[in-house]
């Protein structure tokens, strides 16, 4: 097996660079220049040339590309027009701000989302079934966007219970203080990104428990003489939640991307609202090295899940 | 002439592996299989599950590539595309497969499942195909308000007829059938056993039939090929093969088919065991070293054995020296 | 241990089974009445959808209760299985009963080793240890004919063939040497040489521990083969009862003679094969009285069946339904009353 996890992850190495080169190229295709507006609005174009000359704006496109290549395997990825800062330090920031995010949305997630669906495919066609069915439907119907504006509204604004933007107070010192104002600052996207989050994981499961109830080897089971509880126990819910553990180690990696669309309802200063500010500054450096880290990700999410899927499930190895 | 003629066929599917994923190995699925089917006749092909059965059919029709041999029709090679479009032979040779179910489209109406091959080789206008649809159906003895309903709407037995209503629709030469009773009760296989065998009469179809059921192959084939990994092992009459068999493989399996004489219970199973220990035993002498079968050799005009050499020898002398011996 | 006694231990006392289909029940299994003595095989035979499995399902209390409305009795050595509940239907699943199924693909759970599911069953019927359960499933893969017990006990469901997965659900079903095996279909998925084999080893495994077998199938070679006794089940009910001989070499009931003049055989390979008008009747459109196979021979008249059907004994314990079997001929033949004209 470590073969072809090797090999999947050399044949990663192509896919990145052709990745990296796209990413490259049409960031540069973008109209406008990072330095119009940034310095003072009334900037002289000339000093404008001036500034791409130095960042060698100019160069063709290879030769920019290989510098940044050379850069990249010194742990350079440059700095960020915008903030001024190198971007290997904001990503860093940036991303320690998504990954709580992501992991507590991903515990919430999975904490409302797993007993619940094991909960309505155990009464199956009973009115705990139909009540959890009731809410996926509405919670799948309503954009994701609303349910967020309507959270903040609500819990923000009118309630006062949590604050609306920001990762962390400016206020608290002290690792005490500082765990809980970050924590403050997750608790409401969390909440909201898990209540929308666990509708595939509950209708997922229920579908899977229900199948492995009707299946042949829970029959076989049941005429070995095995109680009903303990089936459940040993066939129909471990069977069914190999795929969601599995699709676990997609998912982490899908949330630490970001989710623009929370970052910037909250203003939580993570991976997705860098990406959004990025495109509107043409910050370039910060564009081809999240695009790229995307990519990484994503990459690495499908081989996780791969790998867990081929520990976890018998039948299936990678090849 | 015969029908069609199907020389040396080989369809090997790849095996990947190793670090680059390149090709390590090969599943000879079929391997150099050769038989002809004359017009009109039901010619059958016998074997277990896995031999290639399936896989020579599909190779015939054009639907899997022959990695190598021909497959002549009007004394052309159909195993390429030009020639197949060229003779029609999409046309002239049909296919009726297994689970009838999965092989007709859940959301069309029988009227178009029956029309379909219709609209593909012949342009009729609506009236005249509304009318071949309904001799169809009446060919195949089910009722005209059959045509606006769907195959959910069947039994097993009326879907497997809806199957082979497509298939004659295009008065084809040749119908490949693919385990076409398998799956059905005895009374339901019963009516599409004398079916197919009712259309053949009147329109002088040939029938390659595949079958694991050596009950049902006596009762539909004049000439049966027996295959096991990817060869023929024994090709004959129905006489050859069931009141001669040669080859071990055949006699195992031949001494597998239950007995449906209870009287001769016992003696039956006495045989098949003798005849299982002797496979056991013999096993390693018919087969090469690399568990393949050997080539035919013809020990009657009709009757053709995959033998070792040690045995072949003396059939080839024979027919050598003073022609056949039956 | 085991008993060797001849006696009947099973008695199925009139047993029906109904369905609940849009909030009606329909009978699936009709009044029906069977005995299973030890040392024997009873077949039940009949086409798809005449309620074999549902018959088989009953005796192992698989039915959802609330799907499915049972009357009658099912006397297992002396209790009446119908009116346990599920804890002490537990008691006899697995351990008085085991039970092959027909699909040897999906009968296993995928993500199980062999060696788990065969031990399962000891570990809910049997006080054994870790250790002696070990020994009994290497034991029990030989006795099923597994070449290499040790190595396939580790393995899982996919790696191994269709009639080596078969023989596991064998070995499962008579791991705890049960009295009763219910064996549905168990060789209808497999090629005839595997079926052979699978044959040999559940009538092996009846000798050594006495147990009584019903086998359901729709293959009259295999009842043919198998068979001490034979049920033959139509719409639900059974039809004609008796030893293998006689419903071979004497069959009476229509629906009987009519299966056997459709199979394709020596001595028939020229002749159309006889096919039973109409089909099975569904549920819903079950004739609620009169004979249920006097639509398929309806040229029959009417005057032949009886109104109430009811078994009748022509004679060393062959039982016939309805007494249309004294009139019946096939339609291509001089009415000759009952005739032997298919054996
Ligand atoms: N697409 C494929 N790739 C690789 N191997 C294949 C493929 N299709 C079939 N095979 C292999 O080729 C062999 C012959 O298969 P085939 O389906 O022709 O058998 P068959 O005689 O029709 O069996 P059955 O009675 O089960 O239908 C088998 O070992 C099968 O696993
Ligand atoms: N759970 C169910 N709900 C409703 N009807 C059912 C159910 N199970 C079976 N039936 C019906 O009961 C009848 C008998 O089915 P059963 O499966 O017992 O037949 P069978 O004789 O075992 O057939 P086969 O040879 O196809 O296995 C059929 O008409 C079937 O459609
Ligand atoms: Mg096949
Ligand atoms: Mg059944």
């Amino acid at each position: 097996m470590w073969k072809t996890i090797l090999r999947r992850v050399l044949i990663m190495i192509p896919e990145l660079v052709i990745l990296s080169i796209l990413v490259f190229l049409l960031a540069k295709a973008m109209p406008g220049d990072p330095f119009t507006g940034s310095i003072n609005p009334k900037a002289d174009p000339a000093q404008i040339h001036h500034l791409m000359e130095i960042h060698g704006l100019y160069d063709p496109w290879y030769q920019q590309y290989w510098n940044w290549v050379v850069h990249l395997f010194h742990g350079d990825l440059g700095m960020s027009y915008e903030y001024q800062e190198p971007v290997v330090d904001l990503i860093q920031q940036r991303g320690a701000n998504t990954l709580w995010l992501a992991l507590f949305t991903m515990v919430l997630t999975y904490a409302i989302g797993l007993p619940l669906g094991l909960y309505a495919a155990h009464h199956e066609g009973k009115l705990q079934d139909t009540l959890v069915r009731v809410y996926t439907y509405v919670t799948m119907s309503i954009p994701f966007f609303v349910v967020l504006v309507l959270g903040i509204w609500i819990f923000g604004y009118a309630l006062n219970w949590f604050p609306t933007s920001g990762s962390i107070s400016a206020t608290a010192t002290g690792f005490g203080a500082t765990t809980m104002s970050r924590l403050g600052h997750i608790i409401l996207p969390g909440l909201l990104g898990a209540l929308f989050g666990t509708v595939n994981i509950v209708q997922y499961l229920r579908s899977e428990v229900i199948d492995a109830k009707h299946s042949d080897y829970v029959r076989t089971a049941r005429s070995k003489g095995v109680p009903m509880k303990d089936i459940y126990r040993h066939h129909i819910f471990r069977n069914s939640l190999l795929p969601i553990a599995a699709f676990a180690g997609y998912s982490i990696t899908g949330l630490l991307g970001g989710s623009i669309f929370t970052e910037m309802v909250f203003s939580y200063p993570g991976m997705g609202l860098l990406f959004l500010n990025a495109i509107n500054f043409r910050d370039y450096t910060v564009i081809t090295a999240l695009v790229l880290l995307y990519g990484f990700l994503n990459l690495m999410g499908t081989l996780l899940s791969d790998i867990v899927l081929s520990i976890v499930d018998p039948r299936v190895r990678i090849e | 002439m015969s029908l069609i003629e199907i020389n040396d066929l080989k369809v090997h599917y790849p095996i990947r592996g190793g670090f680059w994923n390149r090709i390590v190995d090969n599943v000879k699925a079929v391997d150099g299989v050769t038989f002809n089917i004359e017009a009109g006749e039901t010619y059958g092909l016998v074997g277990e599950s896995g031999s290639g059965k399936s896989t020579t059919a599909k190779a015939i029709i054009g639907l899997e590539k022959a990695t190598s041999g021909t497959v002549m029709y009007k004394g052309k090679d159909v195993t390429k595309g030009e020639n197949r479009r060229k003779l029609d032979y999409n046309h002239d040779v049909q296919m009726i497969f297994q689970d009838s179910l999965s092989s007709l489209n859940p959301r069309k109406r029988i009227e178009d499942v029956i029309a379909e091959p219709l609209r593909n080789f012949e342009h009729l206008d609506k009236e005249e195909e509304k009318l071949r649809v309904l001799q169809l159906l009446d060919i195949v003895g089910l009722d005209a308000d059959a045509l606006y309903k769907y195959p959910h709407q069947f039994s097993g037995g009326q879907r497997q007829r809806i199957g082979v209503a497509r298939a004659v629709a295009t008065h084809p030469k040749l119908i490949i059938a693919d385990e076409p009773v398998s799956a059905l009760d005895l009374s339901v296989q019963a009516q599409v056993l004398n079916f197919m065998k009712k259309i053949q009469r009147q329109f002088g179809i040939s029938y390659l039939f595949i079958s694991h059921d050596l009950g049902v192959v006596r009762h539909m084939c004049k000439n049966i090929a027996i295959m096991t990994r990817g060869r023929i092992v024994e090709v004959g009459t129905r006489d050859d093969i069931y009141n001669n068999p040669m080859h071990i493989y055949t006699k195992r399996l031949l001494a597998a088919i239950p007995e449906t004489n209870v009287n001769h219970r016992e003696e039956h199973r006495k045989h098949r065991l003798e005849i299982e220990k002797i496979y056991q035993e013999q096993q390693a002498t018919y087969y090469d070293k690399d568990g393949m079968a050997f080539p035919l050799v013809k020990v009657s005009p009709t009757h053709s054995v995959a033998l070792p050499p040690h045995l072949a020898k003396e059939f080839e002398q024979q027919s050598e020296n003073e022609g056949v011996n039956v | 241990m085991v008993e060797t006694n001849n006696d009947q231990f099973l008695s199925i006392k009139d047993v029906s089974t109904a369905f609940k289909i849009n909030g009606q029940y329909y009978d699936a299994v009709s009044n029906v009445n069977l005995e299973v003595k030890h040392d024997e095989i009873l077949a039940i035979v009949g086409e798809s959808g005449c309620g074999k499995s549902t018959l088989a399902t009953t005796i192992m209390g698989l039915h959802d209760p609330e799907e499915t409305k049972i009357s009658g009795e099912i006397d297992f050595e002396g209790t009446d299985l119908l009116k346990l509940d599920e804890k002490g239907y537990n008691k006899f699943r697995g351990a008085k009963i085991g039970m092959i199924f027909q699909d040897p693909l999906s009968a296993l759970n995928p993500l199980k080793r062999i060696e788990d599911q065969i031990q399962e069953v000891m570990i809910y019927h049997t006080k054994m240890t870790e250790k002696q359960r070990h020994a009994r499933v290497i034991e029990l893969l030989n006795e099923v004919g597994i070449d290499d017990p040790e190595r396939t006990a580790h393995q899982f469901p996919h790696q191994l063939s269709g009639g080596m997965r078969q023989r596991i659900i064998i070995a499962i079903a008579i791991a705890c040497k049960p009295d009763l095996i219910i064996a549905d279909e168990p060789t209808t998925a497999l090629d005839v040489t595997i079926q052979a084999q699978i044959l040999d080893v559940l009538r092996d495994i009846q000798k050594e521990n006495h147990a009584g077998i019903i086998l359901i199938t729709h293959d009259l070679g295999v009842v043919a083969e198998t068979a001490d006794r034979v049920a033959v089940m139509y719409a639900g009910q059974i039809v004609e009862q008796g030893t293998a001989a006689q419903i071979f070499n004497e069959p009476k009931h229509p629906y009987t003679r009519s299966l056997l003049r459709s199979m394709p055989q020596r001595d028939n390979e020229n002749d159309e094969l006889y096919v039973i008008q109409g089909m099975v009747p569904s549920l819903q459109k079950m004739p609620k009285e009169g004979d249920r196979f006097a639509p398929r021979i309806p040229w029959i008249p009417a005057s032949a069946h009886e109104a109430r059907p009811t078994m009748h004994d022509i004679g060393d314990n062959h039982l016939v339904r309805c007494t249309c079997y004294k009139d019946f001929y096939f339609p291509d033949q001089v009415k000759e009353g009952a005739g032997h004209e298919s054996n």
